[in-house]
């Protein structure tokens, strides 16, 4: 009997102690042989609803089945049919690449004969074997990230869940580690679930890709459709900023224009991981919370409320970049011709024109269009770079 | 056909023993520490040593068997430098589980069909068999360069030995339990380090019961470290019928390992649900 759906969602809800919303009712269903992304920034929820699919975190309400087995009744099953690869490189240093891959296969119960045919197998898959007696210490952040890769395949799972899986890798190692992951689904016939905040590698990799944002699925679709449904060239223009009152009126001018199709709004809201760590530090200043929740990087234990308030306090005094800035994407029939006529009508009104461009519509965009923020804008926090670096000193260990 | 959870243990177990194996610098410091005790604590106190400034003893009278009950305060105070490596070694057993969470290793173990049971268990296990085998190189150094004997020889050795694994079973156990709770490094270090010098202190590992104080001698009781020592020590420097007699001290210990075993297998249990 073939299976319908290599994972089926339904209403997956999880609420943290606290009342933290971290997933919403997402509902969401995979085909098998399907390489699935899931897209959004840090802290929309993509963990989390890893966390649940493969029964690490009981969702607080709504199910899901992954291979045919109910993930809250069924834990046993589902857990020997998938196969695990967290953002946080997992291996095991003291450990040789091959005894890395062979304890995780008993952890899966393989038959001895079996689990040496198939370590043997998959060091070869991911190009590890020339390595694979030598201790994992001595190896660089994409082999052992390859070699994480590796120990998630070793029992042969149907669904495999891959979450950030090039998060801090350079971008050679990226690359390679695309190349594998389409070899999976190719030679392995396997489904793949993929979380991400690089709009390429969704673009790249993902046959359909989900935008989550504020833990609830904001769009599903194939990334070309999703592209369209933006409609055709995205220019963004940029207004002196000083004269503000022009620059509006030269938008709503350019709205009259026949060339005109839509204006991305943008806004100026904390982004998703940021509210909340400011929901978890508010939580823990006032005893609710003891420590991180789960599916929250465990990095972020470490940074301490200090780090959050006064990451919470610049955030609340900042404001809007985009709109600050006096940038406007405006979504256009034809970039090449609707440029001349843009220039005339600002021209008309008086207002500088600081920079103009045109593109075709990325997955940056779309995902702007559907949350009505810039997925770009997440980097650079500091809290982010704090976790990056902690993820990179373990990854060098 | 060995049951799954017992395979399982056995698979965290390995795990551990490498790493322990593996790092000749963990070996080697969890080593030389007890090895200094000995040498400096275990010679410094020795009434062959004290001047009496001419007082007389009768030859009958030997000081060091008045106070501790052993030729010499090496005799009496090897069986708590063996224990010393079992509390050690078993307080900070639970560290790995810690360690495990931060690294995402504890993840990976969770998101496999793997008893839960066994991860905790499995880890208890190797912090008792490497306390085992330090415990041994210990005593085997004590006797070899530092002229310890043993009394009941060596069949009293290797029961000595199983005596600090079992007891060793115990504070991992607790170890674990509070690693279970306490989720991150930070908070859990201050913990055992507050935990382990009471624990030796308020024990006949270092000093003889008859010189302390009521109400230390009364803490001394409630300290499993006691009921350890007591049988190891009588292994050491008196003979099998005193073993034997110290029989009901052992039953101590099992019950403390076994209820402390349970409640991490329960915390454990209860903080990956």
């Amino acid at each position: 009997m073939k299976m319908p759906h290599a994972i089926e969602a339904k209403n997956l809800t999880k609420i943290y102690p606290g009342g933290l919303k971290a997933v919403n009712k997402v509902s969401f269903d995979i085909e098998e042989g399907e390489i699935f992304g899931f897209l959004g920034p840090n802290g929309a929820g993509k963990t989390t609803t890893i966390m649940m699919l493969i029964t690490l975190t009981n969702p607080t309400d709504g199910t899901a089945k992954v291979c045919g087995h109910d993930i809250r009744t069924e834990r046993d099953a589902v857990r020997n049919c998938i196969g695990y690869v967290s953002q946080d490189v997992a291996v095991d240093d003291q450990l040789t690449g091959r005894e890395n891959i062979v304890l995780q296969g008993r952890f899966y119960h393989l038959p001895k004969d079996v689990l040496k045919k198939r370590a043997d197998e998959v060091l070869k898959l991911l190009d590890l074997q020339d390595r694979a007696n030598d201790k994992v210490e001595t190896y660089s952040g994409g082999m052992r990230k390859r070699l994480d890769i590796a120990g998630g395949l070793i029992h042969r799972p149907e669904v495999l869940f891959l979450d950030e899986p090039t998060l801090g890798l350079d971008i050679q190692t990226r690359e390679k580690i695309h190349e594998y992951i389409t070899r999976l689904q190719r030679e392995e016939k396997m489904t793949i679930f993929l979380t991400t905040h690089y709009m390429d590698e969704a673009d790249k990799l993902c046959d359909r890709v989900a935008i989550i944002d504020h833990g609830e699925i904001k769009a599903l679709d194939d990334p070309e459709k999703l592209k369209s449904k933006v409609g055709g060239d995205i220019v963004t223009l940029r207004i002196a900023p000083e004269s503000k009152e022009k620059a509006q009126e030269t938008i709503a001018e350019i709205r009259k224009q026949p060339f005109f199709q839509s204006l991305i709004e943008t806004q100026s809201a904390p982004s998703g991981m940021m509210e909340q760590f400011a929901n978890v530090a508010q939580m823990m200043k006032k005893g609710k919370l003891k420590g991180i929740p789960r599916g929250f990087p465990q990095g972020a234990g470490s940074l301490g409320r200090e780090d959050m308030k006064s990451w919470m306090t610049r955030q609340s005094n900042k404001k809007s970049t985009i709109n600050g800035k006096n940038v406007y994407n405006i979504v256009v029939k034809d970039g090449a011709t609707a440029i001349p006529q843009i220039f005339k009508v600002a021209g008309a009104i008086g207002a500088g024109i600081e920079s103009i461009s045109v593109k075709r519509p990325s997955l940056d965009d779309v995902f702007l269009a559907y949350t009505g923020r810039a997925l770009r804008e997440e980097e650079g926090s500091r809290m982010e770079h704090l976790m990056q670096a902690m993820r990179m000193r373990r990854m060098r260990q | 056909m060995v049951p799954r959870v017992l395979a399982d243990t056995w698979n965290v177990t390995w795990r551990e023993l490498k790493h322990f194996a593996r790092s000749r610098a963990a070996m080697f410091s969890t080593l030389i520490q007890p090895v200094i005790w000995l040498t400096f604590m275990g010679n410094a106190f020795n009434f062959s040593n004290v001047n009496l400034g001419g007082i007389y003893l009768p030859p009958n009278i030997n000081l060091n068997q008045l106070f501790f009950g052993a030729s010499s305060y090496l005799d009496f105070f090897i069986a708590g430098v063996i224990v010393m490596t079992a509390l050690f070694g078993g307080i900070f057993g639970g560290f790995s589980i810690v360690w495990d969470r931060r690294l995402g290793y504890l993840n990976k173990m969770l998101a496999a069909p793997i008893s839960r049971t066994s991860i905790g268990t499995g880890k208890i296990v190797s912090a008792s068999i490497r306390a085992g085998f330090q415990a041994t190189i210990i005593g085997l150094i004590a006797v070899a360069l530092l002229g310890v004997k043993v009394t009941t020889g060596p069949i009293g050795f290797a029961v000595a030995i199983l005596i600090a694994m079992l007891l060793c079973l115990a504070f991992a156990g607790l170890s674990m339990a509070i690693g279970a709770s306490v989720k991150s490094m930070e908070a859990m270090m201050p913990i055992l380090n507050l935990l382990t010098m009471p624990l030796l202190f308020m024990s006949s590992a270092m000093f003889p019961t008859s010189m302390m104080p009521d109400w230390m001698l009364t803490l001394t009781k409630f300290n499993p470290v006691t009921y350890a020592v007591n049988p190891i020590r009588a292994l050491f420097v008196s003979d099998w019928p005193t073993f034997i007699g110290l029989l009901p001290d052992l039953i101590v210990v099992g019950v403390f390992s076994i209820a402390l075993i349970t409640l991490a297998t329960v915390l454990f249990r209860r903080s990956v649900a």
